[in-house]
């Protein structure tokens, strides 16, 4: 690999300062410590440094986010069959998930990378591996249904708005994939709710028997005297069919299984935060147990649905292993990150079940309290200089 | 302060390096030529009082520290001054000294320590060019003469990869070292001496002339400012001062032979493992005398490999020194290394493998950055490291915001530069020098 090293370092000195591409210097350095580990040495402070990067952080996400990721195809061809009363191989599944798949997260890298290498040229900053990740993680959130110009739109509206008028990976508040989701979300709603979750084939007619609603969404519009855990299971969900994943939904976000497969390469790497994880989860389980509690037969039906049911259905895993603990946008100290991700699961439960019109209330958890958590970090800040004692002249 | 006796550790900073020098001791003889190099005391402003081409004798002062103008600084030999060097904004770098001799030393009048006074005990070591070996907190400078601590603090290991070891030699400087602490304890109410809790060695003897602290952690915690910090109990008690193992054998060698003792304690690590021992030297030994391999790829650095100095095969050991590292600073450029396992990839996390071996083996260091600086993301590995609980990522922010007095909130100055958070970034955000130009600034204000 000797020789592409030193092509491409034969090039440096037209992207340097005064030279002919000094503009372009962020997308030269972007090629180049893709393909090379830098060679820079130290120049102050310590003389030796941690071999972790941002790159490798990243990457890391990116690798945990790959099991859902390849399972969100096949299970996106899996349906597109199923609707349609066919069955077919595994490959067939897997080619068919691949042309569904394939166009949006190339729409969603491709415009999501113009944005950000314009930024990086005109704001003089360098390409952040982050977008990576959001760039993965948005069409993850995504029905396979969905038009790829919202996609397009979508994610200029995260990258931009979400984060490049801040400054860039580090200096934003929000998750930029989640807002990218949440504008699609509001502006175009009719393609994000209803049957927009499996990709039907164009000249099959759908099968009487297959419904492309969610266990999310039939939970929300079961009315009383229902159960809408008897709802969720007469529509031919099993909890076990919500945890490993093979039913209607966004592309990413239905195997809560694999989910965990993900949390285990987050936090076996260090990458991952576990107190927001565990935290979300217990937020979860006591509002919900909380609303069990107070549910009656007169009561909202979507209250009777036990915490298991709120943790299996919908994307909770998927917004609390992978948004959740998205470093930048959630609080920074680890006390902090316990309020925040049980208010997270609070949040969540009471959105699905008291507000019948957004059934998945994850997202906007999520991005409420990456809002709140400056504030949280703020008085957890403030508790722990009253411990110390004062050094100051 | 607490009397506590042990100092635990919860920090998460565990991982050792390469290269550590073992406890062979070889003495260098006085070499032809020294320099005397102030670069380990940030805060001078020497003012040189001898002129290129005047003898000098072992003892006479050569000069002294415009702020603090009873503080003089003294020749550790015999000899004619060859040159005197200046840096940028007429710093000091050395007082150059050939012609070397050990012998013809001034005599000072004896002292006995044992009935003397604090002011005595102050005057006697100024007038020996001793009081330099004392810092004060929380800037590390040289505490004023006129003032009276609420406590010193005797450090007598230090675990930063790679220091001189006391364990090393302490049969040889043990009775020293208790004299220099009956003497200290004439400074001041409290002498407290803390050792690395892994460092064999037998300290009853100093137990009793002092508070003796075990600390068991990193090397980060079993610093003085560390150990300060977990002690104190009261604002007041924030300005103490701190010196090592080293400075005590000096002034009680000093005070005893009347004549200056100018032998030092050096550690030679890093790569070049057949060098790495230890040595005696005489201060401002000529780095050539000592470490007689020469690669040009490698990076020598004058005290610890987190907060040591860049130093050349050509420089002299400056003042107060006690280790040269030697570590390779020639980094090649990996395929797609961020894909890598990464068996061989130094890292006290485990986003590489290397780091579930971190407790099996040491790790081989260099001084490749490993990655291109980004912003913060907040990942709070800084915070999980620092020995002094401070919020560094805060701090960073209202550095950077220009509101210092907020980040000495959240423990600026108790912050002691041991360089961790530089070491853990995965941005790449050099912290603590962030940190430490911020005290600097902060003293110079405070001085002005």
């Amino acid at each position: 690999m000797k020789w592409l090293y030193q092509r491409l370092k034969s090039y440096e000195h037209l992207f340097e300062k005064g030279a002919k591409f000094e503009k372009l210097y962020p997308l030269y350095e972007a090629v180049l410590t893709i393909h090379f580990s830098t060679t820079e040495t130290t120049k102050r402070g310590a003389h030796v440094r941690d071999g972790l990067d941002t790159k490798r952080f990243m990457i890391l996400v990116v690798i945990a986010l790959l099991p859902v990721t390849l399972f969100g195809i096949y299970n996106a061809g899996y349906q597109s069959y199923l609707a349609a009363g066919m069955t077919g191989s595994i490959i067939d599944y897997i080619i068919k998930g691949v042309i569904i798949f394939m166009p949006i997260l190339l729409t969603s890298y491709a415009v999501g990378g113009l944005w950000e290498v314009l930024f990086a040229i005109i704001r003089k900053h360098e390409i952040n591996e982050g977008f990576l990740v959001s760039g993965l993680l948005f069409p993850l959130t995504l029905p396979p249904t969905i038009p790829l110009w919202q996609v397009a739109l979508g994610i200029s509206f995260g990258i931009v708005v979400g984060k490049e008028v801040f400054g860039g990976t580090g200096k934003n508040f929000l998750n930029p994939a989640l807002t990218a989701r949440a504008f699609v979300y509001f502006s175009y709603p009719a393609y994000l709710s209803g049957n927009v979750w499996t990709s039907f084939m164009s000249g099959q007619s759908v099968v009487s028997s297959y419904s492309s609603a969610t266990p999310l969404g039939i939970a929300a519009n079961t009315a009383q005297p229902n159960n809408a855990m008897t709802a969720i299971s007469d529509a031919g969900f099993s909890l076990m069919d919500c945890f490993l994943g093979l039913i209607p939904g966004s592309v990413g976000e239905t195997s809560v299984l694999l989910c965990l497969v993900g949390a285990a390469i987050l936090i076996g790497t260090g990458v991952g935060s576990w107190r927001t994880m565990v935290s979300c989860v217990l937020g979860v389980v006591a509002m919900a147990g909380l609303f069990n509690l107070v549910a009656t037969e007169t009561t909202i039906p979507f209250l009777e649905v036990t915490p298991i049911w709120h943790l299996f259905i919908g994307s909770f895993a998927f917004g609390a292993v992978f948004m959740a603990t998205d470093p930048v946008s959630s609080p920074d100290l680890n006390a902090s990150k316990w309020i925040y991700g049980f208010l997270i699961g609070v949040l969540t439960v009471i959105i699905r079940a008291v507000n019948p019109a957004y059934p998945e209330g994850v997202m906007l958890a999520i991005l409420l309290m990456n809002i709140f958590a400056p504030l949280i970090d703020f008085y957890v800040a403030e508790n722990k200089v009253k411990k110390r004692i004062p050094n100051a002249i | 302060m607490k009397t506590l006796n042990r100092i635990k550790s919860k920090k998460k900073f565990k991982i050792t390096f390469d290269g550590q020098p073992d406890n062979a001791l070889s003495v260098i003889p006085t070499p032809n030529e020294v320099g005397l190099s102030p670069v380990n005391y940030k805060f001078i402003k020497a003012k040189v009082i001898v002129k290129v081409g005047d003898a000098v004798q072992k003892g006479q002062a050569l000069f002294f520290d415009k702020k603090n103008p009873q503080v003089y600084f003294h020749s550790p030999v015999s000899g004619v001054v060859k040159d005197i060097v200046y840096g940028p904004q007429r710093r000091l770098e050395q007082v150059v000294i050939s012609e070397c001799s050990d012998e013809k030393a001034l005599q000072f009048q004896a002292f006995d320590s044992s009935n003397a006074t604090q002011l005595q005990v102050v005057s006697a070591l100024l007038e020996r060019g001793l009081f330099n070996e004392f810092r004060s907190r929380p800037f590390n400078n040289i505490p004023s003469p006129e003032e009276k601590p609420s406590s010193i603090i005797v450090q007598l290991s230090n675990p930063e990869p790679f220091h001189a070891r006391l364990s090393a030699v302490i049969d040889d400087v043990e009775a020293d070292i208790i004299e220099g602490l009956q003497l200290l304890n004439k400074l001041t109410e409290k002498v407290i001496a803390f050792a690395d809790a892994n460092e064999q060695m037998n300290l009853d003897a100093i137990a009793t002339h002092s508070q003796l602290v075990r600390v068991d952690g990193d090397f980060s915690i079993c610093d003085s400012a560390s150990v300060l910090y977990k002690l104190k109990e009261d604002a007041a008690e924030n300005n103490a001062w701190t010196c090592d193992w080293q400075s005590l054998v000096k002034i009680a060698r000093t005070l005893k032979s009347n004549e200056y003792y100018n032998q030092r304690y050096i550690a030679v690590g890093g790569n070049q493992k057949d060098d790495n021992q230890h040595y005696q030297i005489v201060e401002g030994t000529p780095v050539a005398n000592i470490i007689t391999k020469k690669e040009s790829s490698d990076r020598l650095i004058f005290g610890g490999l987190f907060s040591g100095v860049h130093t050349s095969h050509n420089d002299y050991v400056p003042l107060q020194s006690d280790s040269i590292n030697i570590i390779d600073s020639d980094p090649q450029a990996e395929f797609m290394s961020f894909l890598q396992p990464g068996f061989d990839k130094p890292s006290f996390t485990t986003a590489y493998f290397s780091g579930f071996l971190n407790q099996f083996r040491p790790t081989p260091v260099s001084t490749s950055v490993n990655g291109s600086e980004r912003d913060c993301v907040s990942c709070g590995h800084c915070e999980a490291v620092c020995p002094v609980d401070t919020l560094p990522q805060t701090m960073l922010r209202n550095i950077k915001g220009n509101d210092v007095e907020e980040a000495m909130r959240f423990g600026l100055l108790d912050c002691s530069n041991c360089g961790v958070c530089t070491y853990v970034c995965p941005s790449k955000i050099d912290l603590s020098s962030i940190f430490a130009d911020a005290k600097a600034k902060l003293f110079e204000e405070v001085n002005a």
